[in-house]
């Protein structure tokens, strides 16, 4: 077979491993079934010693029924698998442990010697399966390691739980663990049962639950059928309203509140979009009883049906068929539920808000306490009435900043400007007034009073001790505190394209400060990108960058003034700061000689690119079929290998050992033993001091016991 | 074998002292790990110290690094686990949170030998302090110059209630309960004390083990040490050779008043004195007549011998007075004759010891076992042949101390692991029996259970 040089010698190391493997697993692989019939081969030593020798994540169930049968049969047998399973455990390599370790599990749950065996040595044994000496972790396998402590530890638990009585040195080995190794235990039995338990109430009480929905499922369909065609009715009662006010006319009231008729084409036109009906004296009482219900529907009937939902859900009934039925029917009322509000705040009814009315009420009640009243907690009330306390306007005034901001929220400061622009003075003050960015100084700009601590009007009574109710703040205080900053921004920059003309045309377009790295330092240039200061332009406008950078080189050589050793492939980095001012100076003194020179030099550096070129095809050739011939070996090795655990019995026997023979690499125990550093590890190894790394070796520990326990509740 | 002896003692063939030594160390022979005892420990901090008293055999007194000393019953349990599990609490505890706690750890915990109603503890805090045991609090307490490492009390003393100390001064003190004050300061170790045993057979003679090798033996009616035991100094077997002593008289002049050879002894007191310089000097003038001009308690100071290289961490007398164990820092456990003061050779097999730290050892009454604190087992030899007879493994750290009781044949074992194991003779006819009335409360009988 043609093989690439590079493919060979990659085969070539790899082959003293591969015979390895080889020679490590032809007995099982020839063993399909259980029939170890070769009775002189089960003997416990190679039986321990085939089931301990493989990669695969577990002991292969064939051998390990042969083992526990072989054990049975025997005293004398299970001391010598005692004895080589502690052989094994003191291997330097974690997987071997693992194996041996699972097999030590299986004897040990069944055979008692095994058992007075294991406990005698046990102070021996745990550390080497569980490693929580500092001076002896466990061997190299990570993942392996992981998984041996982690089998260990469940183990140990079970050991405990079901012998823990017979056998002093376990509960000794698992106090000590558990107290002064600080071994994470699972404590799964203990949640498990808990779970259960906490799991049975709740169903009982479900149950209970549904046993009493199944009395009242119909009362509360009613009920809430009842409120949601309330509603509907209460919105079609103020559809039709507002239509008949439409249709008759502004009345006074809002004649005198929106005094001009921009503002009242704004207002309209806000209105229309929304298609928001506007509370009036009229519908107020429609309204209460639609604010009502709505509330009644969001906050009482939406919960409940979704609690029943969630119950139902949860539920686990013997017959399930009324289940399903009401499950079904809450479904439908929750959807209608929703498609009514939903439509309730299409329509702009801001029914979540009951107080809201109220507050304005008490608001115009109250309107001669002008100072700090503000009652609702909701921010844009509060800005409203903060203007309303400052400007101290008349009570129209007020009425209407708040009537503006009903509408909505967005378009109060829009109404404000309409206000403000009736003045000539004041818009002329507004055009040249600064633009500040928003902050707590604008509330209180321009005053200069004292101001109240509780400026808010919250009740603090009795709950930070004494309050001061009187409290103020000096206005000296206030003005410190405003004394406004702002981020020094800096006034941007604008960065000129190099624009030297480029060989396939235009203009270079690359934007630096002040050295181009092709073109050297930017200088102004015209149109076509000859320099303005610069007399003439040269011959060498079209010239490619890299292509202009050697010839200033080679001038440069036949100038004789540079170096002697210069190299055509010289990077252009190197020339770049040479290049301009040299190509300035030198353009002007080999003006004579230089078409010649300097065609000959193109014409060689062509010469010297084209061979270069051809070079660099022939390489990339080369690693493409380099490439091309390391994935199909690996290709093949992928399917050897997969054939090899999943597939092997079928394969013709002829074809396997052509398979292990020539590409196959069945991994090895050794193998398993080589570090496969990521680039995580790297980082992690960088970052993590010896203390930081046992901390996070206890954390994903941790976190993997607890991934375990959620993936496998009822095992423990 | 059992039924055999059984028999043998209704006919009368067995003495009734034999029958019961054979009993003794047949169950001692059989220690295991007990399942149905244990003790709840209290302890946050390794077990240094473990003591049974000597009155009753009841209760045992543990001290730990943590400043706690706690009492236990030995014989009733405060509760059963499943059935069967005899546990053992506490009954009672002085740990730091006692308004006269010690503040660190706790070095040593011992028994007032004559009845249960006093405690020693020895700190690291420099203090010695007596306890009430029925008040629990401190009836007494003495300052000590440095960190106390030991304390021991005599087992058989009746004209004397003296605590000798050893701390990380160079003099052994001996502290009076009668009086509240120290009596005694004993000069002549070059380092720290790590460990005093008072002899089994008289209540005057103190031994101390010293950082500096070295073991002295005090007479404390006269003044300075009377023996310095040399490694290099040996014999071979378990008693001096006869020949060797009738030749060699000077040698056994240095007897102490021990039990076998009190009259003998006295009977040469006064040729002791005159010999004993020539002798304390040292390695080549055993056989020397240079007189010193020295006091005879003085001269001693200066033999320079050592039986460990290294500290001595642990003594040890067997309970007939005759023999005593040593183990050092050197990994070595010696035994001597007292009677001589020689070493007596006897190579206990391989063993690693704890270095920086006293260690408790014990042995069985008869004596055939020395029981060994080795990293975290603990070591069973023949005292004799050195051999090892079993290793006790159990702990999860270092083993500090262990203490045999010989009433009960029961081996407690203190360690870092905060532990303190019951090692009880096993009995298996019993727990079978017990096992099939308790089966149905239990989660998993330990049977075989082959599914497949």
């Amino acid at each position: 077979m043609q093989r690439p040089t590079v493919s060979s010698s990659f085969a070539g190391r790899h082959t003293p491993t591969a015979a390895a493997a080889a020679s490590a697993e032809p007995e099982l692989g020839s063993n399909p079934s259980s029939s170890f019939a070769a009775a002189a081969d089960s003997s416990m030593a190679s039986l321990i010693e085939r089931a301990t020798s493989t990669t695969a994540p577990a002991v292969d169930p064939a051998i390990l029924r042969a083992i526990k049968s072989s054990a049975r049969a025997s005293d004398g047998a299970i001391r010598d698998a005692f004895r080589l399973l502690l052989s094994l455990m003191s291997k330097p390599h974690s997987h071997v442990r693992l194996l041996a370790f699972s097999i030590a599990d299986e004897l040990f749950m069944r055979s008692k010697l095994f058992r007075s065996l294991l406990a005698d040595a046990l102070d021996g044994f745990l550390p080497l399966a569980v490693g929580f000496r500092r001076a002896h972790p466990l061997p190299p396998p990570t993942a392996s390691a992981a998984l041996l402590r982690k089998a260990a530890v469940q183990a140990l638990e079970r050991w405990h739980h079901l012998f823990g009585a017979h056998y002093r040195q376990l509960r000794l080995a698992v106090e000590y663990l558990k107290v002064s190794a600080r071994v994470q235990f699972p404590v799964l039995r203990a949640t498990v049962e808990a779970r259960a338990a906490r799991e049975a109430r709740t169903q009982e009480i479900l149950a209970a639950k549904v046993e009493q929905l199944r009395g009242n499922l119909a009362s509360i369909k009613d009920e809430i059928r009842s409120t949601m065609d309330e509603i509907r009715n209460g919105l079609e009662i103020i559809r039709a309203d507002y239509e008949k006010f439409e249709g008759y006319g502004n009345d006074d009231d809002a004649e005198e509140e929106i005094a001009s008729l921009s503002m009242r084409s704004i207002r309209m036109a806000s209105l229309m979009a929304g298609e928001w009906v506007p509370e009036t004296q009229e519908n107020e009482a429609v309204f209460d009883a639609l604010r009502e219900a709505y509330r009644l529907l969001v906050s009482k009937h939406l919960v409940t049906v979704k609690e029943w939902i969630s119950v139902l859900i949860r539920v686990d009934l013997p017959d399930n068929r009324f289940r399903d039925s009401a499950l079904k029917e809450f479904i439908d009322i929750k959807n209608e539920i929703r498609a009514v509000r939903d439509r309730c705040t299409e329509l702009g009814l801001n029914l979540d808000n009951v107080r809201r009315r109220k507050g304005d009420q008490e608001e115009e009640d109250d309107e001669f306490w002008v100072e700090g009243n503000i009652e609702a907690p909701s921010p844009a009330r509060v800005q409203s009435s903060v203007d309303v306390a400052s400007t101290s306007r008349d009570t129209g005034k007020g009425k209407r900043v708040v009537g503006g901001e009903k509408s909505d929220i967005g378009k109060s400061p829009m109404a404000a400007n309409g206000t403000r622009n009736l003045d000539p003075e004041k818009s002329k003050l507004f055009a040249e007034a600064p633009v500040v960015p928003w902050s707590s100084v604008l509330d209180r700009w321009g005053s200069s009073g004292d101001a109240h601590v509780n400026q808010r009007g919250l009740e603090l009574d009795s709950h930070w001790g004494r309050v001061d109710n009187d409290a103020v703040i000096p206005a000296a205080k206030i003005a410190e505190l405003n004394v406004h900053s702002s981020v020094y921004r800096e006034a941007p920059v604008e960065i000129l394209p190099c624009h030297a003309p480029l060989k396939k045309g235009g203009l270079c377009q690359r934007r630096d400060l002040k050295v181009c790295p092709f073109h050297g330092s930017i200088v102004p240039r015209d149109a076509e990108g000859n320099p303005i200061e610069q007399h003439g332009g040269s011959s060498g406008a079209e010239v490619d960058p890299v292509e202009q950078c050697d010839t200033t080189g080679n001038s440069n050589e036949l100038n004789g003034n540079s170096d002697g050793d210069y190299v055509e492939e010289a990077s252009s980095s190197r020339m770049t700061d040479l290049s301009n001012d040299d190509y300035g100076s030198t353009v002007g003194t080999h003006d004579l000689g230089k078409i010649t020179v300097e065609q000959l030099v193109r014409q060689a550096i062509k010469n010297v690119r084209k061979r270069d070129m051809d070079h660099k095809a022939l390489e990339r050739a080369q690693r493409q079929r380099i490439r091309q011939h390391n994935e199909d070996v690996l290709r093949e090795a992928a399917i050897a290998s997969t054939s090899h655990s999943a597939a092997a019995y079928e394969q013709p026997p002829e074809a396997r050992g052509r398979g292990r023979r020539g590409k196959t690499k069945a991994p090895t125990l050794a193998s398993m033993l080589k570090k496969k550093i990521t680039t995580k590890d790297r980082i992690a190894e960088r970052l993590l001091n010896t203390r930081a790394t046992d901390a996070t070796i206890r954390e994903a520990s941790h976190i993997e016991d607890m991934s375990y326990r959620e993936a496998f509740p009822n095992q423990w | 074998m059992w039924l055999e002896e059984v028999r043998g003692r209704e006919r009368g063939e067995l003495r009734a002292r034999r029958f019961e030594a054979a009993a003794r160390a047949r169950r001692a022979a059989s220690l295991a790990l007990s399942n149905r005892k244990e003790f709840a420990t209290p302890h946050h901090g390794a077990v240094s110290s473990l003591q049974v008293d000597l009155t009753e055999g009841r209760y045992l007194l543990s001290g730990a690094s943590d400043g706690s000393a706690a009492v236990f019953d030995v014989w009733n349990a405060t509760e059963y686990e499943t059935g069967f599990i005899a546990k053992h609490r506490h009954i009672l505890l002085v740990d730091k949170q006692h308004q006269n706690g010690h503040k660190f750890a706790i070095s040593a915990a011992v028994w007032y030998p004559v009845d249960t109603g006093l405690f020693v503890t020895a700190s690291f805090d420099q203090y010695v302090k007596v306890w009430d045991t029925n008040s629990t609090q401190v009836v007494m307490d003495f300052k000590m110059p440095g960190k106390v490492f030991t304390a021991a009390m005599s087992p058989i003393a009746t004209t004397h209630m003296l605590i000798a100390t050893g701390s990380a001064d160079v003099q052994v003190r001996l502290c009076d309960i009668a009086s509240g004050a120290f009596t005694h300061t004993l000069s002549g170790h070059r380092d720290g004390i790590m460990s005093l045993e008072w002899s089994a057979s008289s209540e005057w003679v103190l031994m101390s083990g010293g950082c500096d090798g070295a073991i002295r033996f005090w007479d404390i009616r006269r003044a300075g040490c009377f023996r310095v035991l040399d490694q290099s100094q040996s014999q071979l077997g378990r008693r001096s050779p006869l020949l060797k002593s009738t030749t060699e008289n000077d040698h056994i002049n240095s007897i102490g008043p021990s039990a076998s050879t009190r009259s003998l002894a006295q009977k040469r007191t006064g040729n002791s004195k005159k010999n004993s310089p020539t002798m304390r000097k040292g390695q080549n003038l055993i056989h020397g007549h240079m007189q010193q001009r020295l006091h005879p308690g003085l001269s001693s100071s200066q033999n320079r011998a050592t039986s460990h290289y290294g500290a001595v961490t642990g003594l040890r007398t067997t309970k007939d007075g005759m023999y005593l164990l040593s183990s050092g820092s050197d990994s070595r456990l010696r035994l001597w004759d007292i009677d001589s003061g020689c070493n007596t050779l006897v190579n206990f097999e391989a063993m690693r010891l704890q270095t920086g730290k006293p260690l408790q050892l014990a042995v069985t009454e008869d004596p055939s076992l020395v029981f060994v604190p080795c990293m975290a087992s603990i070591k069973a030899y023949n005292l004799w042949s050195g051999t090892t007879f079993r290793t006790f493994r159990g702990h999860y750290e270092l083993v500090n101390c262990c203490y045999y009781s010989e009433q009960d044949q029961e081996l407690y074992t203190g360690s870092n692991d905060r532990q303190i194991l019951v090692w009880s003779p096993s009995t298996p006819a019993f727990t079978e029996m017990e096992d099939d009335e308790k089966r149905h409360g239990l989660s998993a009988a330990d049977e075989d259970n082959w599914s497949d």
